[in-house]
Order: C-alpha cells, then sequence, then structure tokens
C-alpha cells in the first residue's frame, strides 16, 4: 500500500511516479512532488518508481513569501 | 518600563469624528512637524476614482509634496501611511494591511512597503483614509490620533523611554490602552534607523490571547530611517471597537457571504498545503533549497545540505501554538512567533522574550545567504533587527555581500575593525547588527547597504569595482529578496523590471518558469509580468495582504483554465471590492485599477531621476554564474545549456569561454526580456509610459504630460 496526499492506494509494481498521482486523481500543472518527505525535481516524475510503503505528497506552487 | 513617566504635550487639536461611508473616511490627515501642526484634508473624487486607496492615495499625496530635487532627508519627502478601502474588514482574511512610502535612503525613488498590524485600519477608522507627515521635528515627538475623542496630539516621550521598538509599543499600548490595549496601535522604528539605510518601521497590535504587544515590519527601503530622521518616536492611533459595520460596507450580506466562504475554505485546504497556520512561511526553506534556489553565500548557490536545520520542522518545535493572525479574524494567520526565548548576545543578553517570527525571507537572509544554518540564530537576528528597527532582508543581504568581499580579499580585517567576516560566522553577524544600533565600528559602513557599499569598497579600499558590480546583490539601490533567480528568466525579470527594486512582490514566477516551464517564450513571459505585477498592486490599493489569493488554493484550482491566476479568488475579490465600496468591478476591470497607479508610479521614479531602461538593470549574479567556483558547482547543467541552446561545443572551451559564451547569451536575453516586458505595458523602448497609454489611463495631468514629453 502507498499513500498519495493523506490517500491510501495499492502499490503497482514498476509505476512510476507521475502515474501514481495521476491515478490518485492529484496530478495538476503546477504541482511538486515529495516522496517521503523529500522534494523530488520535475524531470525524475516520469522515471522514479514507487517502492511500497512510499508516502507521496503533492502542493501546488505557485505562490513565494 | 513604568508608565508613570512625563510626557509633555506641544500641540493638539479637536477634530470632528466621522462615519466611514462604503470603505472611506473621506479625508486624510497631514502633520507638519517644524509648524507643530495638523491640517485634515478632503479625499478628492480623482483620487477615489483612479488612485483607489492604500498606496493609490499615497503616491498621490508624496507626488504633490515633494520636487524632482528631493532627496530622501529633505525637509519635504514625506512618510505616507494609508489602509484601503477594504482594509478594515474582519470577516475577510488578510484585511488588515497598511501601506507605507516615502523617498527611499537606499534608492532615492519612491518606494512602497506593505506590512500588517493593525494601524491603517485603526486610523482609517479614527477618521482619515491615508496620514502624511512632512518636515521634520526640533526633537523626538510622539503623535497621538485619538479616534474615541477626536483629538490630535503631539508630545515629547519621556525621555527615559527607550528607543527599541518592543519597549516603545509595550509603553504606548500600556499608557493609552487602559481599557482595551487591543484598541491601540502603534507605529515605531528603532535605535538602529538613524544609524543605517534600511531602517525599518514596526507596526503593532495586541495578542489578546498572549497579552502581548506584537509587531510586523515595513522593511523594505529605509523608510525607518526617514521616520528616525524626522525625530518621530511614534506614531499611536486609538480607535473605536472593530466591527464588519464600522467599514460600512454597501453590500453587507454579500460580504459576509464572500468573507465567510473564503475563510472556511482556507482552515479546510491550508492544514494539507502549506500549513501557514501553523509555520507560516518556513515550509518554503526546504522546497527552495530542493530546487536550488535558495540563497546560500551571498546567491552564489541555491543549495546546502544543512538547510533542514533551518527548516519548518525546527521552527514547527519553536513557534508558540495558537492564534496568529497579524489582522482580525484571519484565516491564514501566519505570523508566528518565538516566547521565551532566551537572548544569546547583546544588551539583553539572558533575558526571555517574545519574538515575531521569523518568516522565510529573514531566515534565508540572516541564515543560509550568510552560510549561516542554525534556527535559533535566525531568531535570535530577527529579534534585534525588529527591535532596532532594521529590514532583515537588507541587513542579511549586506551582510553576505561583505563577507564575500571579505573572503575575496577585497576588504580586510582592518577595514572591518577586527571582525573574521567570514561566511558561517554567527558571531559577527549579530555583532554586526548590533554596531548598527550603536552606531558604530564596521556596522555603519554595511548599514549603508550594497550600493553605498561598492563606492565605499572601491574609493577608499581600491576594491575591483566591476567585480562588486556582478556580485552585489542590489539594483536600483535595494537588496534583493531571498530567491535564487539565475535559471528563471522571467523572475529576472520579476526582480529588475519591479518599480522599487527587486522584492518579490510583485512577480514571484520562479517555479511557473523555471520548473513548470508555462511561459517558454518571450511574450508569455511579458504577459505573466504584465499580469502579476497588476494583481499584486491591487492588494496594496485595497489594504490587503496577497496571501490568501494564491497562497492557499480551492482544491478545484486544477480543474480551471487559468490554475495559476486563482479564478475564484479573483472574481471573490472584484465582488469584495463591489460589495464594500458600491462600485462594481471585474476582474479585467482590477487590473485596470492597478495599471493607473503602477504606471503613475513608474513615471513618479521619472520624476525623482529613475524610471528608465538602464534603472531596469540587475547584477549578473541574479542571471547567472559570476566566478569559477559558481560554474564548476553546476557544470553539468551549464555545459548542457551550452551545447543545447548555443550548439557550441563546451569540450573544446576552458571555463572562462564557457562563462563568457553564457553570459553573452544570458544577457542578451534579459535585454530581449525587457523590449518585450515595455512592449506589453504600453511603454517606449526606453521602458516610459507612452503618452497614449497615459491618456488612456486617465492619469495625463498637465505635470505628468510635461514630464514624459521629454521622453516620448
Amino acid at each position: 500500500m502507498i499513500i498519495v496526499d493523506g490517500k491510501k492506494l495499492d502499490w503497482i509494481r514498476g509505476e512510476e511516479i507521475e502515474m501514481t498521482i495521476k491515478r490518485a486523481e492529484s496530478y495538476h500543472p503546477f504541482m511538486i512532488i515529495s516522496l517521503n518527505g523529500k522534494w523530488i525535481r520535475k524531470e525524475e516524475w516520469g522515471r522514479k518508481k514507487v517502492r511500497n510503503g512510499d508516502e507521496i505528497r503533492t502542493l501546488l506552487m505557485i505562490a513565494g513569501g | 518600563m513604568s508608565n508613570s513617566l512625563t510626557n509633555q504635550i506641544i500641540a493638539s487639536h479637536n477634530y470632528e469624528l466621522n462615519r466611514v461611508h462604503h470603505g472611506y473616511s473621506n479625508r486624510t490627515l497631514k502633520v507638519d512637524l517644524k509648524r507643530k501642526a495638523f491640517e485634515i484634508k478632503p479625499v478628492t473624487d480623482i483620487m477615489k476614482d483612479r488612485f483607489i486607496g492604500g498606496k493609490g492615495f499615497d503616491l498621490y499625496l508624496l507626488w504633490h509634496a515633494v520636487n524632482r530635487n528631493t532627496k530622501w532627508d529633505s525637509p519635504e519627502n514625506e512618510i505616507c501611511i494609508a489602509a484601503g478601502p477594504l482594509g478594515g474588514t474582519p470577516i475577510c482574511p488578510g484585511s488588515g494591511k497598511s501601506i507605507v512610502t516615502a523617498i527611499s535612503p537606499l534608492t532615492g525613488n519612491v518606494i512602497d512597503s506593505n506590512v500588517g498590524g493593525y494601524f491603517g485600519p485603526y486610523h482609517k477608522f479614527a477618521g482619515f483614509d491615508a496620514l502624511e507627515i512632512q518636515e521634520k521635528a526640533d526633537k523626538e515627538v510622539v503623535i497621538i490620533i485619538d479616534g474615541l475623542m477626536g483629538t490630535l496630539t503631539m508630545e515629547y516621550p519621556p525621555q527615559e523611554l527607550s528607543n527599541e521598538a518592543y519597549e516603545i509599543t509595550g509603553y504606548y499600548h500600556r499608557k493609552l490602552g487602559k481599557e482595551s490595549q487591543r484598541d491601540i496601535s502603534v507605529v515605531c522604528s528603532g535605535t538602529a534607523a538613524k544609524h543605517t539605510f534600511f531602517g525599518c518601521l514596526n507596526f503593532s497590535w495586541y495578542d489578546t490571547a498572549r497579552k502581548e504587544v506584537r509587531i510586523k515590519q515595513a522593511g523594505r527601503g529605509g523608510i525607518g530611517t526617514v521616520f528616525s530622521d524626522k525625530k518621530i518616536k511614534a506614531i499611536v492611533v486609538k480607535s473605536p471597537k472593530v466591527s464588519i459595520g464600522l467599514n460600512d460596507p454597501a453590500d453587507s450580506e454579500v460580504l459576509l457571504r464572500i468573507g465567510r466562504a473564503h475563510s472556511s475554505e482556507i482552515r479546510e485546504v491550508d492544514p494539507n498545503q502549506n500549513e501557514m497556520s501553523t509555520i507560516g512561511t518556513t515550509h518554503l526553506v526546504t522546497i527552495m533549497d530542493d530546487y536550488d534556489l535558495l540563497p546560500i553565500n551571498n546567491f552564489k548557490f541555491g543549495r546546502h545540505k544543512d538547510a533542514w536545520k533551518m527548516g519548518s520542522e525546527e521552527y514547527r518545535k519553536r513557534f508558540n501554538p495558537g492564534f496568529d493572525g497579524c489582522w482580525m479574524g484571519c484565516a491564514v494567520a501566519c505570523a508566528h512567533c518565538v516566547k521565551d526565548f532566551a537572548l544569546m548576545t547583546g544588551p539583553k543578553k539572558g533575558e526571555k522574550v517574545l519574538v515575531d517570527g521569523p518568516e522565510y525571507e529573514t531566515i534565508s537572509s540572516c541564515g543560509s545567504n550568510c552560510g549561516i544554518f542554525d534556527a535559533d540564530h535566525v531568531i535570535e537576528a530577527n529579534y534585534w533587527c525588529d527591535t532596532y528597527g532594521l529590514d532583515t532582508i537588507s541587513v542579511g543581504t549586506s551582510i553576505a555581500f561583505a563577507m564575500e568581499c571579505y573572503e575575496k580579499g577585497l576588504i580586510t580585517k582592518e577595514h572591518t575593525k577586527g571582525l573574521e567576516l567570514n561566511f558561517r560566522n554567527k558571531d559577527a553577524f549579530l555583532e554586526l547588527i548590533h554596531q548598527m544600533a550603536e552606531g558604530e565600528g564596521f556596522g555603519i559602513i554595511v548599514g549603508k547597504g550594497v550600493r553605498k557599499m561598492k563606492e565605499i569598497f572601491h574609493k577608499e579600499y581600491g576594491a575591483d569595482r566591476d567585480f562588486m558590480n556582478d556580485i552585489g546583490m542590489e539594483a536600483k539601490g535595494l537588496e534583493f529578496s531571498q530567491y535564487i533567480s539565475k535559471e528563471s528568466l522571467a523572475q529576472q525579470g520579476g526582480y529588475g523590471l519591479a518599480l522599487k527594486g527587486p522584492q518579490h512582490d510583485e512577480a514571484w514566477l520562479i517555479f511557473l518558469d523555471m520548473v513548470q516551464n508555462y511561459m517558454p517564450d518571450f511574450e508569455e513571459k511579458a504577459e505573466a509580468l504584465h499580469w502579476f505585477p497588476m494583481f499584486r498592486t491591487w492588494f496594496s490599493l485595497c489594504g490587503l495582504c496577497k496571501l490568501p489569493w494564491n497562497d492557499v488554493q480551492p482544491a478545484d484550482n486544477k480543474d480551471t483554465p487559468e490554475p495559476a491566476k486563482v479564478m475564484k479568488h479573483v472574481k471573490w475579490y472584484s465582488q469584495y471590492f463591489g460589495a464594500t465600496t458600491g462600485r462594481p468591478i471585474d476582474p479585467d476591470g482590477m487590473i485596470k485599477m492597478s495599471e493607473v497607479v503602477y504606471n503613475f508610479q513608474r513615471i513618479f521614479g521619472l520624476k525623482m531621476g529613475y524610471g528608465t531602461r538602464a534603472d531596469d538593470h540587475i547584477p549578473y549574479r541574479a542571471m547567472g554564474p559570476v566566478t569559477e567556483e559558481e560554474y564548476l558547482s553546476r557544470q553539468e547543467r551549464y555545459d548542457n545549456q551550452l551545447k543545447e541552446l548555443l550548439d557550441v561545443n563546451p569540450a573544446t572551451m576552458s571555463t572562462t569561454q564557457k562563462m563568457k559564451t553564457l553570459r553573452r547569451y544570458r544577457e542578451e536575453r534579459y535585454e530581449k526580456l525587457k523590449d518585450a516586458v515595455y512592449k506589453r505595458r504600453g511603454w517606449t523602448k526606453e521602458g516610459i509610459p507612452r503618452l497614449e497609454k497615459v491618456k488612456e489611463l486617465g492619469i495625463d495631468f498637465p505635470d505628468v504630460v510635461e514630464l514624459i514629453n521629454k521622453y516620448q
């Protein structure tokens, strides 16, 4: 099982993080993604595989301090 | 501090209390410090129609007070403070802002700074939409506006009263708030403002839950220095009890509906988004670090392995839990504080104090940008900057510049009067702040800001001017706020084309541009550099905070056609304006309102001898790597750009050649961006608003036309 924005989802072996987020209906054009508490760069979204037990968080990022 | 100290009244005047009508009190107050006189002036139709309020009123009043020869310390320079027609609405989040303007000691141009605390709305409810203060007092005075009794008083403060902001604000809250400290707000600066060019103003509010006076800062541009030069110790306002009805909205039913909907949405979504009501803007530290955007060592780098030591989790442990809105009922409530912080340095070493903050900008400027990764150091620096009346951004950016000059050997221990000014030296950092307060040592030089330091280091110490121009993070004389813009051309424009100087409150486009590639070509970047500054300006006209607009977003925002603009909120704001003033407006009309004031401010710059293309220059470090150390630290990125964007082979080039080639490319792109933005804004190639534009906006006043005609 994995968690995306607090939502529990089944883990699919070999699934990239971007696909997982789309499956969780959390995808957003201005999001940034944190995997187990670490923000990951956009180039990795389509490459990085989700592991069982991972916790993913998305944040809409259009404003600074 | 005892409350039985003696105050000597030197002028007093009774005035007729009035009621606010649809967001306006329809009067402004002018204080002449030399004549010790008060003047009440009507708000004209032109002011309301074209300049709306807030920053618009400030600029209108200041324009008529100064001339092209006015300097920051000229008697005719004014400090103008205004809320706006929407300011002071308790149900609507972020509705308590004051906007302050003056001719700046750092830039020589008009500066504006937007601040929380209760002063702006209270001043309006006391009877005045704006306050303008001119001339200089013979010795320190306090101005008291009593909106319950209808009295205006000028008095000499007790001699024993300290010049530290927490002491001054606490004293006047207790003295004048015997029935209710909550109905008082105080504006003051601090000890260091008179020794530096980046003195800030502190605006107070009373935290009823903690029973403490809190302060927020109008930080940018040295208005605190002007305040101190005018010999003002404090401005105090006493307000009637605030309710929604006090602002007399035209349609309170609509206002209640919007305010409740916005507040309840924030309470629902903020805990799952930025958690601003719990950790403020500290969430940005690790995000910026992960994306190579957190200033490290004078903006050389964007990432550091120790950044987490100043991240939100560290401040979550330190912030005192509770409601922290800097205006009544604000659901964002991001103004957090640290209680019982034991000071480590300075005249109060060992004392336990309440510290307002820190926010992201302070963490970066007083921490990472000086190579310091210590959450408690930042809290300490934050306390002293506030109470001494210093802008944390300018303090940190200036010290970072001095540190790099020291490490490069441009200045030595002889110049710093014994301070080892290496990056990471937190003792030296704090020592400089205390020196600024005492008016002694190398702190006086650093306190003049980056632009003046460059002059002094070159003329007096023989330092390399070109190199300092590349690494000195100032534009228009103002120190940069805390984002690395090297890889975002749009943000370079956001900084360089901002009217007052490189502050991100006009446009914060880094993620849209660099991460999301939302605006790939020049025209799209120019459109963003038109719309965002205009919309953000609108908040300053109305007396609002922009955080509730796009730092907290509706859950369905992602499904809308223009999610970057958060149009659901934009529409709410247009209804909020109509429901308060009775003047219906749509989102396009809001942009038009801002365009009037924005163009007027650009022309104001021209009047003061600035406001042209040359003034929109930014140092190369804001665009790319200045030193080999920077290039080599991101060599793969830069080499790839040379191959992919410029079709050259980096393998055959020396690092110096590669840096030169990259620099030429980046500087050309910045100039092209200027062209595109000026065109979009209706300005000439030199960055001057065209006469047709000025006519279209209805600001073709004779003196404006005469001024811009010289540049058409």
